[in-house]
């Protein structure tokens, strides 16, 4: 423990890793934030809003009827206008009448992309399994979930922090002397490695913690505790709450990257030489990640892209199964950086 | 404590580093004496297990090193050529880590006792970035004392240090070295000749010679001569001899040299020391890294 410590120590003590690792943290939220956002909804937000409000509650037949006989009455007044228009040129419709008409129309025409949204959402939640359905404003939870991506720049930091862990010894030549200590073998590389591990999986942690408080800031804590299949863009993760998913997804991403940090100390450890060493554990923190697509739904994507999904985890994936690839990964990582540290040349 | 070197060899590549030595170490002070890429760092890797022999084996009491593992370590004491410390630790923080992975307990009172040793007790609390050259070679030499090692390997002590600080240092071997294998790689004559019983000669990767440092003397007894000289004439002689000294006196000028044959008839033969020796068996100058 008092080992770990001291590598602890080393860390912080060395190259300012803290302020490396708090300026990325920084950015990775500030960055994304100052570029335009260019998602397009398939409906008005505000109308969204308001009849979210209307209808909103647990979901329920009379709610959908609701809903739909809405969507029927503005497609009525939407088809029915031309005919209306044909009226008043034929001065068969008043002026006054043709005005209530064109504005029941305008109305009309504003709300029916939020309708139509509306029924699809009602048509998704009566064919989605069985599980607590309603009907909220779910924009902002979607807009928070489709913001999670691989952080880049919070990995990149974290490359700069955990290369040195090793290449420090071999930079300044220590690693002759701590080799001919007797702790100077195994307890010192499983310390290491478990300082580089748990730096990156609390950095990871961190990083979600600062962004969910940043959303409940802005936002508040509404809704988080509604089963995340209510959102349509995130179907078959049953009676999982918001709430629950961001927690798990965010434990997941910290597992994977404290993983793929034990690689880059393989990496380091082979390379023996700082610039090289941040190459290629670059490449092998961030390839899986960025090649996610070459396995989709197979064995492939839990073995090589554990290091960190570019997106939040899928309804289909198999926890239990990750986190023991995971914990294989990170105890064959260990053994081999433990074998190259002692290794005699 | 008994190490013993039975036919280990060493090359990189192609580069035969060290040929096949047997060497035997009892308790005593060892100097390792050889030019640069004489094998020395080479078989002070193997004696502390940093590399692996390609051929023979190291036992200590008996037991191959390798096998021995942690316990070997754990009556070893090594500083290397060059070491490096974390710029952000202190000198005492340096020791107390190191402290730790000696599994030394308590090491407050040893830390202090080495700290005054090395003359570092004023500066324990300074960052070692700040230190100068020497200071860390000092801390060095504090972290391979610290636990008391039985064998302790030294790869070029005194390089980088004053002759102040090198006469402490081996004033602090000469105290130490009791009951222990100390063994120490340097291609400074002096060094060895003050504290060393014993020498080794390495060359090339082989052992040329290993025996106390007065029968290596005995060797060449008769073989080093003195001529009182001119400048022309020292000039000249150097000029075609590596194997020469100059000794200059406000009035003289004299050659020393190491020969089997006087190089002048009017040559005188001179006592040798360990640097006529060096002079003899490397056939160089023996002025290549500090003046003794």
């Amino acid at each position: 423990m008092s080992l770990l410590w001291d590598e602890w120590r080393k860390i912080t003590q060395h190259g300012k890793a803290m302020l490396i690792l708090s300026v990325a943290m920084i950015a990775q939220i500030v960055l994304p934030r100052l570029l335009p956002d260019l998602t397009e909804l398939p409906y008005s937000d505000t109308l969204y809003r308001k009849f979210t409000a209307e209808y909103g509650g647990a979901y329920s037949a009379e709610i959908s009827e609701n809903i739909n006989t809405h969507l029927q009455e503005i497609q009525t007044i939407c088809a029915e206008y031309g005919s209306v228009q044909q009226a008043y040129l034929a001065g068969t419709l008043t002026l006054e009448q043709f005005k209530t008409a064109t504005d029941a129309y305008g109305i009309a025409q504003a709300e029916l992309s939020t309708m139509q949204y509306l029924s699809e959402k009602c048509a998704y939640l009566d064919g989605a399994e069985d599980f607590a359905k309603s009907i909220f404003y779910d924009t902002n939870i979607k807009r928070f979930l489709d913001d999670i991506g691989y952080p880049f720049l919070l990995v990149l930091a974290l490359l700069c922090v955990i290369v040195p862990i090793f290449d420090r010894e071999y930079r300044y030549g220590i690693h002759h002397l701590i080799l001919a200590t007797p702790y100077g073998h195994i307890p010192i590389a499983l310390c290491k490695m478990m300082a580089a591990f748990f730096l990156a999986f609390g950095a990871s942690l961190l990083f979600s913690g600062i962004q969910g408080v940043i959303y409940l800031i802005q936002v508040g804590a509404e809704n988080l505790l509604q089963p995340l299949s209510n959102l349509m863009d995130y179907p078959g993760y049953g009676q999982t709450t918001v709430l629950h998913f961001y927690l798990t997804d965010a434990l997941y991403k910290a597992c994977c990257l404290g993983c793929g940090c034990l690689a880059v100390c393989i990496v380091t450890m082979l390379c023996r030489e700082t610039t090289i060493s941040l190459f290629f554990a670059a490449a092998v923190l961030m390839l899986p990640a960025l090649s996610v697509d070459l396995f989709p739904q197979t064995l492939g994507r839990y073995l090589f892209c554990g290091m960190g999904l570019t997106e939040p985890y899928p309804a289909n994936c198999n926890m239990r199964l990750l986190f023991v690839i995971l914990l294989l990964k990170a105890a064959a990582y260990t053994i081999i950086g433990i074998r190259l540290w002692c290794r005699k040349r | 404590m008994k190490l013993e070197c039975k036919g280990i060899s060493k090359a990189y590549g192609k580069k035969q580093a060290l040929a096949p030595l047997e060497l035997t170490f009892t308790e005593g002070i060892y100097g390792l004496l050889g030019p640069n890429g004489a094998g020395k760092t080479t078989l002070m890797h193997l004696l502390v297990g940093l590399l692996a022999p390609d051929s023979g084996e190291i036992l200590a009491d008996g037991m191959e090193i390798g096998k021995l593992g942690a316990t070997y370590r754990a009556k070893l004491g090594f500083l290397p050529q060059e070491p490096g410390f974390y710029p952000g630790f202190t000198g005492e923080e340096i020791l107390r880590y190191f402290a730790k992975l000696k599994g030394i307990h308590q090491p407050q009172k040893k830390i202090a006792t080495l700290l005054e040793l090395v003359n570092l007790t004023d500066d324990r609390k300074k960052k070692v970035g700040q230190y100068s050259g020497g200071m860390k070679r000092r801390l060095g030499i504090a972290t391979a004392l610290l636990g008391d090692p039985a064998l302790l390997i030294l790869d070029e002590p005194t390089a980088g240090l004053d002759p102040k600080e090198r006469m402490r240092f081996r004033n602090i071997i000469g105290q130490i070295g009791f009951g222990k294998i100390v063994i120490l790689a340097t291609h400074i004559v002096s060094d060895v000749e003050c504290i060393s019983d014993h020498c080794i000669l390495l060359k090339e990767g082989h052992c040329i010679g290993a025996d106390t440092a007065d029968a290596l003397k005995e060797n060449i007894r008769g073989k080093v001569w003195n001529t009182p000289s001119d400048e022309t004439e020292a000039e000249r002689y150097v000029m075609e001899h590596a194997c020469a000294n100059l000794i200059k006196s406000d009035t003289t000028l004299m050659i020393r040299s190491v020969s089997d044959a006087p190089p002048f008839p009017h040559s005188v033969a001179a006592e040798p020391n360990l640097e006529d020796v060096y002079l003899y068996y490397f056939n160089q100058s023996g002025r290549d890294g500090e003046s003794p």
